[in-house]
């Protein structure tokens, strides 16, 4: 079993653990047959990494993979900018925030 | 001058249609004698839809994973109008089934789980505020940008020409289109929605989502989507051809509650709520 990064993701690999979303749920069983076009699905779910079958190569670095905490703000404040100073918008901004900083600790 | 949308789409002739079950499922649920048996077999008709009725009805998100192997059992269990739901929802995914990147690189995959993410948040206000028509907002949800897949399907010049002008100019894709066009995705959906004979809650969540009135008819199911669709741009579900979060209308938010609801809660139950419809993605 190896850890991949999503994006290196090669059609025919196959899965040693089942891919869980951040709510616990389970997204992808164990032995699903992985391809390119599912591997850029789980990126869209914003899944970083999968266990698939094979010999450990190397573990890839999963730092490399989560956002630092500012580029997540600036990320986010590019698609408030301009709605901002907006009624209720800067409670929304700062929910989804902590939301997706905590997200990314996990 | 506006380019013409909405009169280009009305002549072309290979515009998607709802299977013939759904509207003999209509006929069928408004008389109180039909029986559960008499639904099944009008289900089970279309040998396609009927299977993934049931891949549906045993998914985790209608929470009987692998125990229904009947539609006349799926009926007991669920009741007729969640199995009429269920049918709609699976009659649209087969309608504009297609993956990939377009040819004009209008992420697809994007858009639908987009789609599915505000049909989901759109299911977990409706929860939040105690709403009772939630398998309602989850359609609603779901199909509120159909007008995008309609335009880059069949307008893909003029479509594309909206998506490079949001880009450029960093606003919404409706921005664009109220500029560029004649008609926006709302009113090019709403065609749709009208041509599919689809209940008027429905038809108004995806004409007005982007500036739904107190005064339109079903107004807290257009409210419902609208505040659906800013909180998943927000949370990065998907992509529904701009990289923008428009502003909630005062009202909505007022008409919602949302300033007695706590905003992190809604947040991780819309991410429950989304991974549980997951099982959706497989059927584009």
């Amino acid at each position: 079993m190896k850890k991949i990064l999503v994006e290196n993701i090669e059609d025919g690999m196959v899965l040693a653990r089942e891919v869980c979303g951040s709510g616990g749920n389970v997204l992808l069983i164990q032995g699903t047959k992985l391809s390119t076009a599912l591997g850029h699905r789980l990126q869209n779910w914003g899944i970083p990494s999968v266990f698939v079958e094979g010999e450990e190569v190397q573990i890839e670095e999963e730092n490399t993979v989560s956002v630092s905490p500012e580029e997540l703000k600036s990320q986010l404040m590019k698609k408030f900018s301009r709605v901002i100073n907006k009624p209720h918008m800067s409670k929304i901004f700062s929910a989804v925030h902590n939301y997706r900083l905590q997200k990314n600790n996990k | 001058m506006a380019i013409p949308i909405l009169k280009n789409i009305e002549n072309i002739s290979s515009i998607p249609t709802l299977p013939t079950v759904i509207e003999r499922l209509t006929r069928l649920l408004q008389n109180p004698k039909t029986s559960a048996e008499e639904v099944g077999k009008a289900i089970t008709t279309d040998q396609a839809l009927a299977s993934k009725v049931l891949k549906l009805v045993n998914s985790a998100f209608y929470g009987f994973p692998g125990r229904i192997s009947t539609i006349t059992h799926a009926i007991v269990i669920l009741g007729f109008s969640t199995v009429k739901n269920i049918v709609l929802t699976a009659s649209i995914f087969d309608a504009f089934r297609g993956k990939g990147k377009d040819r004009i690189g209008f992420d697809l995959e994007g858009f639908w789980l987009h789609s599915i993410a505000c049909g989901a948040a759109s299911l977990s206000i409706a929860k939040q505020i105690g709403n009772t028509e939630k398998e309602e907002c989850f359609i609603a949800g779901l199909i509120h940008d159909l007008g995008k897949l309609i335009m880059c399907r069949y307008l893909p010049k003029e479509f594309n020409l909206a998506l490079k002008d949001c880009s450029d100019k960093e606003r919404l894709l409706y921005e664009s289109e109220l500029e560029l066009f004649s008609e926006t995705h709302q009113e090019v959906g709403g065609f749709l929605t009208e041509r599919w004979n689809l209940p008027v809650n429905l038809q108004n969540a995806v004409k007005y989502h982007h500036n739904p009135l107190p005064t339109h008819e079903y107004y807290l199911t257009t409210a419902i989507v609208h505040c659906a669709d800013i909180l998943v741009r927000a949370m990065d579900f998907g992509n529904g051809g701009d990289a923008k979060v428009p502003a909630v209308s005062e009202h909505v938010w007022k008409s919602l509650g949302l300033d007695s609801i706590d905003i992190a809660v809604l947040l991780e139950s819309i991410q429950q709520e989304v991974e549980r419809a997951s099982v959706f993605i497989q059927l584009t």
